[in-house]
């Protein structure tokens, strides 16, 4: 019996209507990632890339505006603010009594421990054993302040106990009554006139700004790239340090 | 309507795949994977290809899911899918036989009880003997239901390209019919 084309067809058609095939497991994969399922991995990189560049340019801009911002005022600062500061203690130094210079001035070496006076600290136990001292005249007024404040609290005050060698210690303290003298001993150690001035480093060119930039991330003298920093249109490279490779070119 | 594992139905599904829920994509591959690599196996030269045309297929099944409107069967709409992957697979890879009209061939005469003996993967293997031209009007034709002008549209031929294409699948198949039933039956005797 001879089959017809159709009859053949169907008997395919019908066989193969259920036929079934399970997939291996990179179908799925495939599938996910043609969805883009697992985009944020490929995404990773660049996002990385693009925080690293952010990271920088913040970096430079942190940099660029200490320099506007402090650089600046330290100059003013240091006239306004310490200048009096200074100044204070030395006026105030000049007027404690004078007879209870000496022996306060062991109590305030153990009461407070100023920083800027450890040199007379070592003075002072000198005197207190008896010890004639020779210190300058400019650090005792300071010790007298100190003194007085801790020896009207006690009642250690002796002026009895006062000897022959703690007057000659005192002796310069009494006879510094010159305020403004002092306060120019003080004052001439800090004065910001004579620091030099600081050169401002303006950015003029697009290499003055990467020069910038770098220079927030590279700390050494030879930066791994630098610009050149004149006024011309063009920036161009003056030097590069790559650690083992380096070359500058010298202005 | 079909239920799955955790009580979701396929609607249930098609609409967690429409809001791109990636764990309600991977249910309804599950679902329709292994048939419909049944499919595509039909129209590949070896599983490897067939692969290829059903990862293509479900991707595009996702990304087009907000076509689908719940008119017919949802399976259906898969299997279509799957038949146009199966197809822009073909275009892409295998030049398109411009098959002119020829002299049809005398088809040898096959009786009914040698197909009986033969089972879906036999016959598979047969269909993926045939050049591709043959395989895709073949499957196009018998099984799928297309019509020789839609399979010319389909694959840019004439009709009546078409209609000579099959004729001589046709022919080819029945001698691999003849050949493997015949080895069956010498085997058995």
């Amino acid at each position: 019996m001879e089959m017809q084309d159709k009859e053949f067809d169907n008997i395919f058609s019908s066989k193969l209507n259920d036929f079934e095939v399970e997939p291996s497991r990179a179908v799925w994969q495939g599938i996910n990632d043609g969805l883009g399922n697992n985009k944020r991995k490929k995404v990773l990189p660049f996002l990385g890339i693009a925080a690293s560049i952010i990271v920088l340019i913040a970096a430079g801009i942190v940099f660029f505006t200490q320099k506007v911002t402090v650089v600046k005022p330290r100059v003013k600062n240091r006239v306004a603010v310490n200048h009096p500061a200074k100044t204070a203690t030395a006026v105030i130094a000049v007027k404690p009594h004078n007879t209870i210079v000496q022996q306060s001035a062991i109590a305030a070496n153990i009461v407070i421990k100023p920083k800027h006076l450890i040199k007379s600290n070592i003075e002072n136990k000198s005197a207190k054993h008896g010890v004639i001292i020779q210190q300058p005249p400019i650090v005792q007024p300071r010790q007298q302040v100190l003194a007085s404040a801790t020896t009207t609290k006690n009642e250690m005050v002796k002026p009895a106990a006062i000897d022959t060698a703690s007057m000659i210690a005192a002796t310069p303290i009494v006879k510094t009554d010159k305020p403004a003298t002092l306060v120019a001993v003080v004052s001439d150690k800090d004065k910001p006139v004579d620091t030099p001035p600081v050169k401002k480093h303006r950015i003029h060119t697009f290499g003055d700004m990467l020069n910038v930039v770098i220079a927030a991330v590279d700390k050494r003298k030879d930066k791994v790239i630098e610009f050149s920093n004149t006024d011309g249109d063009e920036s161009t490279i003056t030097g590069v340090n790559l650690g083992i490779i380096k070359v500058k070119k010298e202005n | 309507m079909m239920f799955l594992e955790h009580k979701y139905t396929i609607d249930t599904l098609v609409n967690k795949c429409k809001a791109g829920e990636r764990k309600a994509q991977e249910m309804l591959y599950k679902q329709f994977a292994a048939k419909m690599l049944g499919v595509c196996m039909r129209y590949a030269t070896d599983r490897m290809e067939a692969e290829d045309m059903l990862q293509n297929g479900f991707i595009r099944v996702f990304q087009k899911m907000n076509d689908y409107r719940g008119e017919g069967s949802f399976e259906g709409w898969v299997r279509r899918i799957m038949v146009h992957s199966s197809i822009e697979y073909y275009r892409k890879h295998h030049k398109m036989m411009q098959a002119v009209d020829m002299d049809e061939a005398d088809e040898p005469s096959v009786n009914p009880m040698a197909m009986a003996n033969l089972d879906a993967k036999d016959l598979i293997v047969l269909i993926q003997q045939l050049a591709p031209g043959y395989r895709m009007v073949f499957n196009l034709y018998a099984i799928e239901g297309y019509s020789h002008k839609e399979i010319g549209e389909i694959m840019n031929i004439t009709e009546g390209a078409s209609k000579s294409q099959l004729s001589r699948a046709r022919t080819i198949l029945k001698e691999q019919v003849l050949k493997t039933s015949n080895k069956s039956y010498g085997n058995a005797g």
